[in-house]
């Protein structure tokens, strides 16, 4: 069940992308961000907003915020450098770095 | 030698042999404790982002095809590498880190950042030039030094480490 809903999201993503040669928009990198938080930290992605602390309100250790990262860059084909990474407080932060490095 | 020279020769060979030790048990403690350093120096070489090849990573690691074809295949054998052959000339294999790669990659390179901010953050940033200038002409030096000891092969790495910085 959730292996068909991860499959479905990552479809739904990988269709938007592959339609447009332009950056990803801010609202496909957030609901990306929260699917992958959601399936790292075995949360629903309602429970995030762009507000949420990363670290303060959510479990997530050193390891699991390089997964995040490795994965974020893998599915939008971008570098994120360590300094980018360092500015991270809350999941906005998270949408905005993507952003930022697709659109650069 | 001056007493403060002593002292200072001392501390430098304290935090060469420190940071090779914490190094060592915060991987055997940590998330990659079936790595060594050696095979982590060989992570790094192959970088987070593109494959490369063989010869491009025994270059960088100062190191023979055949030491590093050892050293590779242990890698594989973890899943921290993989081989593809190249798409245009299948004669070449390059080598890029997998998933569970880069996130060695990126916590090793974490702990050096961590160190790196530790010293800085206190400092003003005329201390920081100063530093940084006295640590490069340090590394200078020894590197001079490694140069009339080293062989052919470790003597073209450290060319190579010095162009590119």
């Amino acid at each position: 069940m959730a292996e068909s809903k991860k499959k479905k999201t990552e479809n739904a993503v990988s269709e938007e992308m592959d339609t447009s040669a332009k950056a990803p928009a801010r609202e496909e990198i957030y609901d990306v961000v929260t699917e992958m938080l959601s399936e790292l930290l075995n949360m629903e992605k309602s429970e995030f907003s762009e507000e949420t602390m990363i670290f303060e309100e959510l479990p997530l250790d050193s390891l699991q915020l390089y997964e995040l990262v490795v994965d974020l860059e893998e599915r939008f084909d971008l570098h994120i450098s360590d300094e980018a990474i360092e500015k991270i407080r809350s999941i906005g932060d998270v949408v905005d770095m993507i952003h930022d490095a697709a659109n650069n | 030698m001056e007493p403060r020279e002593n002292d200072f020769a001392e501390r430098l060979l304290s935090i060469f042999d420190n940071v090779l030790l914490t190094e060592e048990m915060a991987l055997s403690k940590g998330y990659f404790s079936d790595l060594s350093i050696a095979e982590l120096h060989t992570i790094n070489a192959i970088g987070p982002y593109e494959a490369r090849t063989m010869t491009e990573t025994a270059n960088i690691l100062g190191i023979t095809i055949g030491t590093l074809t050892v050293a590779v295949d242990r890698l594989v054998k973890k899943k921290y590498v993989e081989r593809q052959r190249d798409s245009k000339d299948r004669r070449i294999v390059r080598i890029s880190l997998t998933r569970q790669g880069k996130l060695a990659y990126r916590m090793h390179s974490k702990f050096h950042r961590v160190l790196a901010k530790r010293i800085f953050d206190p400092l003003s940033e005329e201390e920081r030039r100063i530093l940084t200038n006295t640590v490069e002409e340090i590394d200078v030096f020894v590197k001079e030094q490694y140069k009339k000891y080293s062989t052919g092969e470790q003597y073209k790495k450290i060319v190579r480490d010095d162009t590119e910085v």
